[in-house]
């Protein structure tokens, strides 16, 4: 019986080029990935389209992936979100910059930071109940302040002109949500 | 000097995603400039905002989409190959074409023995005016060129070859004609050169055969002068144009690289009769790539007719086939309507004898009855 690759020996056969290992790999992450890109587009058509573009992305430039950082799963879900907002911004006509092979490779692709802890996607989904409890944890204007950030790709500025709040409150907001949701899930995992 | 606190402060934003971009250049510029950052940080950040989608609902996307990311690997695979395929072939092309031009250049070099830089040109005569492609054949050696007899009785041997053999690779095509045309030239060259090495023996007693070009190199010189420049110029144009004629009429049929060899060999001897020097074959890209295009173009004809009498021939089966059905249904309607006809006959036949045999059982019951009465 054939075992279950990791995130790591898959990511290195696509890098291969190993075809079967690219659809190993959309088995195992369409689902979430799709979730976030449906929620940020909001509409399925659109986000068929840009996970399929995600998945080119990924056959093409797997090759840009840091092997120093054991981090799959967090590149794989900034770059979906990053794709989706830039996408979104785009047709909102925020971005008028042509999407050039240069363009993807310095804004879409994610800097992952090098001194990253390994998470794999099956570590993350049994830190899901975890979560879903440290997210209702939050305030309501945490959430919502939150959501803007991360879903409707607004900065910083945008979110305080948006919400009529002073920058460092939004700064503050932001840092004070992801701080608790930090805490309250390395609560859970020392239970 | 950057706050390092305001630095960290933005960490959480950077993490997000949604640091304005003033902030995030400065991020950078802090960075780059090689000061303590707190990377850890930043990976426990990123760690939790990669794990925020997972508080959503999940949804399943279609099965199809699975096809159409396949699809489209496929498709980009492909352009990709097509975009390899085409860059190699533009870069093959002129390769090909150039490394033919130089076989045949490096032939002519060879067999004509003349160097390049042997020829200077006279009283500081205009160089870069002078262009090998404006020199004109002279008209009195035209006689040398096939007659339209001798191309007729070509054209119809290389009809039959064509048609024996329609479709031949260009490649066998084109070695086969070079190894004629490089025999032509050994041979007819040799004599030029023969005839070129006696003349100028009896013009320059003291030259010996093979070292002349190195011992007199004042008078083994070539010397184009700007009346020879003219004249050759002339007579050359007045030959390119009749070859010009000549091939649109009759080349596409016949064998046109061994009428070119003929044609580069006279042009030898033209140039040695009119200037007395023995000058380098101009075999330019132009007449080249009319080579090709002509040999390409005369496959091509050579198809067609032979598609062409293969559907005359298929043509002719056919009517015949429809002759052969028509005459076999004739033939059914012929026979149907003389057995209906036999059948009807009969059937007459057959009444009248019933009436035959009825009127008689009548007669004689009648008889009969009469009788009966009587007695």
């Amino acid at each position: 019986m054939e075992t279950k690759l990791t995130d790591r020996e898959l990511i290195e056969r696509v890098i291969n080029k190993d075809s079967k290992a690219l659809e190993n790999l959309y088995d195992r992450y369409s689902p979430i990935l799709f979730t976030l890109v449906n929620k940020i587009v909001s509409d399925k058509i659109k986000a068929e389209n840009i996970l399929s573009d995600i998945f080119v992305i990924i056959w093409q430039k797997s090759n840009l992936y840091d092997f120093n950082a054991q981090k799959l799963y967090t590149w794989l879900i900034l770059l979906t979100r990053n794709k989706s907002i830039d996408f979104v911004k785009r047709e909102r006509g925020e971005i008028i910059e042509e999407y050039t092979d240069d363009y993807e490779n310095q804004i879409v692709l994610p800097k992952i930071s090098p001194e990253i802890s390994s998470l794999e996607l099956d570590e993350a989904f049994d830190k899901r109940g975890a979560l879903y409890s440290a997210v209702n944890q939050l305030t309501e204007a945490q959430q919502y302040v939150l959501s803007l950030a991360y879903y409707e790709g607004l900065s910083e500025k945008e979110i305080a002109k948006k919400l009529n709040i002073p920058v460092p409150t939004i700064k503050s907001k932001l840092r004070v949500a992801l701080n608790s949701i930090r805490e309250n899930l390395a609560k859970e995992e020392n239970q | 000097m950057i706050d390092e606190q305001k630095i960290i402060g933005m960490i959480p934003a950077k993490a997000l995603g949604c640091l304005d971009l003033e902030d995030n250049s400065i991020l950078q510029s802090y960075i780059d400039e090689g000061n303590p950052f707190s990377w850890d940080e930043l990976g426990k950040y990123q760690n939790i905002a990669a794990m925020l989608p997972l508080a959503l609902q999940l949804e399943i996307p279609e099965p199809r989409l699975k096809d159409n990311v396949a699809l489209k690997l496929i498709e980009l695979s492909e352009k990709l190959r097509s975009k390899k395929i085409l860059e190699e072939e533009t870069s093959n092309i002129p390769n090909f074409v150039e490394e033919v031009m130089d076989d045949k250049l490096d032939t002519t070099k060879e067999n004509v023995d003349v160097n390049e830089n042997d020829i200077l040109f006279k009283d500081n005569a205009p160089v870069e005016e002078f262009n090998l492609d404006d020199i004109k054949l002279p008209i009195d050696d035209l006689s040398t060129y096939p007659t339209e007899e001798q191309l007729g009785s070509q054209e119809n041997n290389i009809e039959e070859a064509v048609f024996n053999n329609p479709v031949e690779p260009l490649t066998d095509e084109f070695v086969g004609v070079d190894f004629g045309e490089t025999i032509i030239q050994e041979t007819e060259t040799r004599q030029e050169a023969d005839h070129y090495e006696e003349t100028n023996s009896s013009l320059n007693p003291q030259a010996q055969d093979g070292d002349f070009v190195e011992e007199n190199p004042s008078e083994t010189q070539i010397y184009l002068t700007e009346e020879n420049n003219e004249s050759v110029v002339e007579n050359i144009d007045a030959n390119e144009s009749l070859v010009e004629e000549s091939v649109k009429q009759d080349i596409s049929k016949v064998n046109e690289e061994e009428i070119t060899s003929k044609l580069v060999t006279d042009d030898i001897k033209s140039f040695e009769d009119n200037s007395g020097v023995i000058k380098p074959i101009d075999i330019s890209k132009k007449t080249l790539n009319e080579k090709i295009y002509k040999a390409l173009e005369q496959d091509f004809d050579s198809l067609k007719s032979s598609v062409d009498e293969i559907e005359r021939k298929n043509f002719k089966n056919l009517m015949w086939a429809y002759i052969a059905i028509a005459a076999l249904l004739a033939l059914l309607i012929f026979a149907f309507f003389k057995f209906t006809s036999d059948i009807k006959s009969l059937e007459n036949e057959v009444k009248d004898m019933k009436k035959k045999v009825t009127s008689d059982l009548i007669y004689d019951n009648k008889f009969n009855s009469d009788s009966s009465s009587h007695s």
